[in-house]
């Protein structure tokens, strides 16, 4: 069980995580269209470059970094005593 | 120290049992390639590859029974991390995003990746925002958390209400258009595929629950992997020289805007959404591909794409997945993989538009009427393609083809006469996609009335007897109104999806924001706000369908949800503020936020088994 002590260290080291990734999403769905015609000067593997960062690296980005957080947020948890198996 | 989750044991030939049904396809695949080269009729092939799968799902659905509450609702808890993505994935696309998707990529190319970026994007919000959470809390249903969570059953019932009608939308379209996959491929009538659609959905989800859709699910997507993924092999193979269609088709899309412009095919003006997305059966190929932002403006693509988000992030149908892994930790491995999985399917989409663009406008487009090949015949008569001269000069331009939106799977391996069992793949592949979708809508649908208004609201202390045969009934009473609706009602499915995107959106998105990262939230706030989303969206759908209303400011029903999630978002954090949540409450969003310790839904059932008792 968690030490109620570290609850809100928990919450907070949880918190940046995500603001991480949420952030990063938006780079991808936000930054990259709203910049689409300036990158698409640029081209990578055939696609031009706001295409490939929005359609398809971007894509296979976010489920990595899903792996990648899993991996993260155990930590954290077994960090501040708030995982599963303890 | 004392561990609560609950690690149960997992099917040790689970990937065994999996890799005898892959194999089993591939066999019979292989052998019907064979048989066709001896002659066998192409349409009998065509059924035997359709139903050699179906009949699987069938043996694994009844395989899969169960009398459990546990394993009807949940599938036991107990789901590896990888199935569970597959299965979710396989959800998520669902027949529509196949087939429809691909369609909407071909016709109006780059613009359509909203659609793409949007499913992909809610899943990976799903799994940051939301999914881990759930699955701490644990309850069998949507409706049945915020019950949970808040202690309150009249919020129960709202969410339970404004969660039928999306669900049924999304049903009705999955049935559409798988449908009309097999109506092209088979003298059988219309109405018989519907009801023979809801015979296998029901087959496969009625003796089981959960745990029977959970594997039928799974299988449903390995026979999308391979029905999609062998005629794009052997494309990118042929013209790309890598087997690895969804990187590589970019090299193809220079040659492909060559060919364009000199067919005249130039960048369009673009439209509003209504017009611009094809939500129609025939389409004209006269937007190039790579223009951005052409069919319809940025601010109507960021619209999409967000409702997209919204949408899939609370879709009630794939929220009940994060139920079923047998932790947190697994739970977040699990949206992993559902990602990874939907991300390579999705991304199959756009590669499989360029390549068939790139086909039609190398043989079609240009040639003269009378040199046309011989199948350019068949996918006239089947009516993929159809083609009028309007400038009478005799050649095929651009403007002269109308191509059929849901057709755009088949119309590749036509072109690049592949052998006829590779179309019966992919057809097998689309109404694999579309009875794992419809299984679920369905499912969610029946467990959301027998758990949370038979058992929830009117019977408290119903047997679980009886809460298991009041979800069967509904699931059979689910699929029959759904028939009927499916039989009597030609919206188009691009429409419908949309359509349920936005309700189910503008419904539970901002709840479930508020619910796990906001403890200030209270349950009457979050019940207000469910009300006023709903209402907005509904009214503004209902209103383009009976009355012509077409739209407030910038958005329209197709983009209802951007309305309505900021309006749920004002009314649910007002109202909440107004008042403030009971320390139980409160605390209850606390001990969600930790992955160990008790399951919060087993622990209410605990506590409400030992007050019983006393």
């Amino acid at each position: 069980m968690i030490d109620e002590r570290h609850r809100s260290r928990h919450w907070n080291a949880t918190k940046s995580l995500v603001f991480f990734l949420l952030s990063i999403f938006f780079g991808i769905t936000v930054v990259v269209p709203v910049f689409y015609g300036q990158l698409s000067n640029f081209s990578f593997l055939g696609f031009p470059l706001g295409y490939f960062l929005i359609g398809s690296g971007g894509l296979f980005l976010m489920a990595a970094l899903l792996f990648w957080m899993s991996v993260k947020q155990d930590n954290i948890d077994r960090k501040y005593g708030a995982s599963e198996n303890i | 120290m004392k561990t609560y989750s609950s690690f149960k044991n997992v099917n040790p030939h689970l990937r065994t049992n999996f890799g005898f049904f892959t194999s089993a396809i591939i066999a019979s695949v292989l052998l019907l390639t064979i048989f066709e080269r001896l002659g066998v009729n192409a349409i009998w092939l065509a059924h035997l590859v359709i139903s050699v799968p179906v009949l699987g799902y069938l043996a694994i659905g009844i395989v899969s029974r169960s009398v459990l509450l546990d394993e009807f609702y949940i599938s036991g808890r107990r789901v590896p991390a990888f199935f569970n993505g597959l299965a979710l994935a396989t959800n998520a696309l669902g027949g529509v995003g196949l087939i429809a998707i691909t369609g909407a990529l071909f016709i109006i190319g780059f613009d359509a990746m909203a659609m793409v970026i949007g499913m992909a994007g809610g899943i990976f919000i799903m799994a940051v925002l939301f999914a881990p959470y759930l699955r701490k809390f644990g309850a069998y249903t949507l409706p049945g958390y915020f019950q949970e969570r808040y202690d309150s059953s009249l919020l129960r019932l709202v969410a339970l209400l404004c969660l039928i009608p999306p669900a049924m939308l999304l049903l009705s379209a999955e049935f559409r258009i798988g449908a009309g996959v097999l109506f092209w491929f088979s003298e059988i009538s219309y109405p018989v595929i519907v009801i023979g659609m809801a015979c296998v959905v029901a087959l496969s989800t009625l003796p089981g629950g959960m745990r029977g859709l959970t594997w039928t699910q799974s299988a449903q997507g390995i026979v999308i992997f391979l029905g999609l993924m062998t005629p794009l092999f052997i494309m990118a193979l042929q013209y790309t020289g890598l087997p690895l269609p969804q990187l590589t088709y970019g090299t193809l899309l220079r040659p492909l805007a060559e060919m364009e412009s000199l067919q005249g095919i130039t960048a369009i003006r673009p439209f509003t959404l209504e017009e611009g997305l094809p939500i129609y059966d025939m389409g004209y190929i006269t937007k190039p591909f790579l223009q951005a932002f052409g069919a319809f403006g940025w601010f109507e693509f960021m619209l999409l794409m967000a409702v997209f988000v919204m949408g899939f992030a609370s879709l009630p149908s794939l929220l009940i997945r994060s139920n079923v892994t047998s932790g947190v930790s697994e739970m977040r491995r699990s949206m992993g993989w559902a990602l990874l999985v939907l991300v390579v399917l999705l991304l199959s989409l756009p590669a499989f538009a360029v390549f068939t663009k790139f086909l039609v406008l190398k043989f079609i487009v240009g040639q003269p009427i009378s040199h046309l090949p011989e199948w350019f015949q068949h996918l006239n008569v089947a009516e993929l393609v159809t083609m009028t001269d309007r400038n009478g000069d005799g050649i095929v331009g651009a403007q002269d083809l109308k191509v059929a939106r849901n057709g755009i799977l088949f119309i590749l391996p036509e072109i690049s006469e592949y052998p006829f069992v590779i179309v019966g793949m992919l057809a097998a592949a689309g109404i694999s996609a579309s009875l794992a979708a419809a299984g679920g809508q369905a499912l969610v649908i029946a467990n959301s009335v027998s758990s949370d208004f038979f058992h929830g609201l009117l019977f408290r202390h119903a047997s679980n007897t009886k809460r298991l045969l009041v979800s069967r009934l509904t699931l059979i009473a689910v699929l029959v109104i759904s028939v009927t609706f499916t039989l009597t009602q030609e919206t188009d499915v691009l429409k419908m999806l949309v359509w349920s995107l936005n309700l189910s959106g503008s419904v539970f998105f901002p709840a479930l924001l508020l619910s796990i990262w906001w403890k200030r939230s209270t349950g009457f706030g979050i019940m207000a706000g469910m009300v006023s989303g709903f209402a907005i969206s509904s009214f503004m759908i209902l209103g383009s369908i009976f009355i012509g209303f077409d739209g407030f400011l910038n958005f329209s029903a197709m983009t209802s949800a951007a309305l309505a999630v900021p309006v749920n978002f004002l009314v649910a954090i007002t109202l909440s503020l107004a008042g403030s949540p009971s320390k139980e409450v409160a605390m209850k969003c606390d001990e969600m936020r930790v992955a160990g310790g008790e399951t919060l839904f087993d622990k209410a059932q605990r506590i409400e088994a030992r007050r019983n008792r006393v």
